[in-house]
């Protein structure tokens, strides 16, 4: 897959699934804009990646007036061919132990920061472009203090289904890439201890099909697969990418 | 593109359309193709010498996927002709639409036998071959089987019945690296679409592409390069998966 000269712009690129395929991108000859919150972990990834081809932003998605400079940088490099609408994250709690804060902190980056990125970037797509979303196969799992987060990521879910029909007649393909249970570092976010994380991984691993964790470099193959044109025919359609997790887990084994 | 070089793939119903489509397209990415076919002999050659010409490397074998002698004759040409197994692409199909009055035992049992049960033969012949080592299968399914179309209740029930195969089978293989995934097309210009009478410019054409967001139907290449994908290291991780092929026809 060929990305030569083609834009791409990722939100939640410093670290994880979208360092993963920014470096994927950057591999395949694109010139890749990675959003972040953090200059110091930004920096990190662009010494890590060490390429002229990519830039880094500080915008936070949950802010509007971040993705409104995010909107300006884009305007500055032409058309955008490729939107990887990545910036996310999970706090897991009871219901009755959530606070509002959480709530919409969530809420606030995975949904409306995700939302608003692609209001602001609509018009600067190029026609032809592709859309993809990150989900979770946390949107489909009743699993205990999970709400909030799988809430999210269920409105990613249909938020992207739509948006593939409302942009379909200009050409531009969205879809929703879903990873099931990653080693990133979004464990550390979590609130989980070092011996739950170790659990939790075992589990993780035990609870797929295949029987490992994936990594974010296998998400990042789907992402490139599904901006290419080897997917030309394919928009609002959901790939899960999680070694079989969620049909295992969702019915007797 | 080499992303599937010196892989042996098995595409069963493959001397037009889809299959057609997927062996041209698994030969393009480096891998030696089985081009089966049941009666078309001549398209199958055809597909088989567009491979040739292009560098590539197939055969072509005759074999009914519904019955067992015939599977075992594929599977043994295949073994005979480029020795292990990797890859097996199942997209031989019977359509037999007709409204529900219509539907004879033979109808059912025919659309049954091929769809269904030419699936579970070549899946178990494949897993000999695959003899421990891992593999890949890629059903062709239908989006009928998550949205069933009228005067195919037959037809969507056996795609339906692929879909859960596929799940099912995800969890009985992964621990074996098996990986078996559907892709499920939307409207499609193929030869057994044309013979349903959905041709060019047809009313049933026209009823497809309105419902299509990217307004057009699919060609065997846009279902290929997906199977190509799934049939990569690129998909290492997807295994149970239901990919959607359809132009945003279903959104799933």
């Amino acid at each position: 897959m060929d990305f030569t000269r083609k834009n791409v712009v990722i939100t939640g690129g410093s670290t994880g699934i979208g360092l993963a395929t920014a470096k994927a991108f950057i591999n395949a000859g694109a010139n890749v804009l990675i959003t972040g919150r953090k200059a110091d972990a930004l920096q990190k990834a662009a010494t890590e990646i060490n390429d002229p081809k990519l830039k880094t932003l500080v915008s936070d998605v949950s802010k509007l007036a971040d993705i409104t400079t995010l909107e300006k940088a884009v305007a500055e490099n032409g058309k955008l061919d490729v939107l990887f609408l990545n910036a996310g994250f999970g706090k897991f709690a009871p219901i009755e132990f959530t606070s509002e804060e959480d709530f919409d902190a969530q809420f606030n980056t995975n949904v409306k920061g995700l939302f608003f990125t692609l209001q602001k970037l609509i018009p600067h797509l190029a026609e032809g472009a592709s859309v993809v979303t990150t989900s979770s196969n946390a949107a489909y799992f009743t699993m205990a203090n999970g709400s909030v987060y799988s809430a999210t990521k269920s409105a990613v879910s249909i938020i992207t289904r739509i948006a593939a029909n409302e942009l379909a007649d200009r050409k531009i393909r969205v879809n929703i890439v879903t990873p099931g249970a990653i080693e990133t570092n979004w464990m550390e976010a979590s609130g989980f201890s070092a011996e739950q994380k170790e659990v939790f991984k075992h589990q993780m691993a035990s609870g797929t099909a295949l029987k490992r964790i994936g990594n974010s470099e296998e998400i990042a193959k789907t992402v490139l697969f599904l901006a290419s044109e080897e997917a030309s025919f394919i928009t609002g359609t959901e790939i899960l990418v999680d070694g079989g997790m969620l049909n295992l887990a969702t019915s007797l084994q | 593109m080499s992303k599937l070089k010196n892989k042996v793939a098995i595409v069963t119903g493959a001397s037009k359309g889809i299959g057609a489509g997927i062996a041209k397209a698994f030969a393009d990415a480096g891998a030696k193709v089985v081009v089966n076919y049941a009666s078309s002999k001549e398209l199958a050659d055809t597909v088989v010498k567009s491979i040739t010409d292009n560098g590539g490397t197939a055969i072509a074998v005759q074999a009914d996927v519904s019955k067992e002698a015939d599977v075992a004759t594929l599977f043994d040409e295949t073994k005979k002709a480029f020795g292990a197994l990797d890859i097996l692409v199942n997209n031989a199909v019977f359509q037999g639409y007709a409204p529900i009055e219509q539907v004879s035992a033979e109808n059912f049992h025919q659309s049954f036998n091929v769809n269904v049960l030419g699936d579970i033969l070549t899946i178990q012949a494949a897993l000999k071959q695959f003899d421990g080592k891992g593999g890949n299968i890629i059903n062709i399914s239908s989006g009928a089987s998550k949205m069933p179309l009228p005067n195919a209740s037959v037809y969507s029930a056996t795609k339906a019945a692929i879909d859960a195969l596929t799940i099912s089978l995800s969890k009985e293989l992964g621990a074996k690296n098996v990986r078996i995934n559907s892709i499920l097309p939307g409207a499609t210009e193929t030869e057994g679409a044309n013979s349903a009478g959905v041709t060019a410019g047809s009313e049933y054409e026209k009823a497809f592409i309105a419902n299509t967001p990217l307004g057009r139907r699919g060609r065997p290449e846009d279902i290929a390069k997906a199977a190509v994908f799934l049939a990569s290291d690129d998909a290492a991780w997807i295994t149970g998966e239901q990919i959607s092929v359809s132009g945003g026809m279903y959104g799933f």
